[in-house]
């Protein structure tokens, strides 16, 4: 079905076919960059429209290959990353992030039931994103490297890192939680 | 949420989402559409005021032509009327191209 909703968008620039693969994809969609802007809802859901509204012109560049979700993930990693990375507004957050980590654990103010989605916030974007794909969404390594756009050593030692370090957060919290 | 062990199916358990819902998201993105899409077509409307010109500027030469033969003066008008129709076809393919969707 999405396959043929795909080709009637690329064939006549079809607005009903684009609205049902808008109902079909934004929950993902949205949720992957909620998870990227730590939970920052409302920009998070302006950016998705803007990923929506450039698939929509760039349509005709999907190839079938591979999941159209991924493609679509691809777009919205690079919307974010343009338009937050750049700015360094995030890398500024993400060093906020580090010195907590880096911090002995009676300097992190752990709150008493920080869930493990709340703990990857104290994760760098990329971290945060390579988790979320694979874990969230379900995605191989494969897959994270194309909308990443890094090779796929790279995303293994990334997963493998960001799962080492919350599992250190998780530690740390475990700790500081027996000593209250 | 207390247990530290990584395992990959307890950590895609705590990782998972709630679907969701759309709220109006759809719809926010389709009224969007047009816009860019009008944009593309940018060129659409000068194109046909270009395309007018070189038709009107042909059936002149034609006209000319027409005249060196020593045509009838009907003829003459009938020239004439086939630049009119030239000009006014382009005129509906720009009205076209501001309300057939197939444009857009």
């Amino acid at each position: 079905m999405d396959a043929q909703l795909i080709q009637r968008v690329q064939a006549t620039k079809d607005h009903k076919a684009f609205e049902q693969l808008v109902q079909l994809y934004q929950s993902p969609v949205r949720q992957f960059l909620r998870k990227l802007l730590k939970h920052n809802d409302a920009v998070a859901d302006e950016l998705a429209q803007e990923t929506f509204l450039k698939a929509f012109l760039n349509m005709g560049q999907y190839q079938h290959q591979g999941k159209f979700l991924s493609w679509l993930f691809s777009i919205a990693y690079r919307q974010f990353a343009n338009e937050y990375r750049k700015k360094g507004e995030l890398i500024s957050l993400d060093e906020t992030k580090e010195q907590a980590l880096s911090s002995s654990p009676q300097e992190v103010q752990w709150h008493s039931e920080m869930t493990v989605k709340a703990l990857m916030n104290y994760l760098h974007t990329e971290e945060r994103a390579s988790l979320s794909l694979h874990f969230t969404f379900g995605m191989t390594h494969q897959e994270i490297a194309v909308v990443m756009d890094m090779p796929l050593g790279t995303v293994k030692s990334l997963i493998r890192r960001s799962k080492l370090k919350l599992k250190l957060l998780l530690e740390q919290q475990n700790k500081e939680l027996v000593n209250e | 949420m207390n247990k530290p062990d990584l395992d990959d199916n307890w950590l895609a358990e705590q990782l998972a989402e709630p679907s969701i819902e759309d709220d109006g998201f759809t719809n926010r993105v389709m009224s969007h559409i047009s816009q860019p899409a009008a944009r593309e077509f940018k060129w659409f409307v000068p194109l046909c005021f270009v395309l007018s010109f070189a038709c009107f500027v042909v059936f002149v030469f034609l006209l000319a032509g027409v005249e060196h033969q020593a045509q009838s003066f009907a003829e003459f008008q009938r020239q004439e009327l086939l630049a009119m129709f030239s000009v006014l076809a382009t005129i509906l393919l720009i009205w076209l191209s501001e309300h057939i969707e197939v444009f857009n």
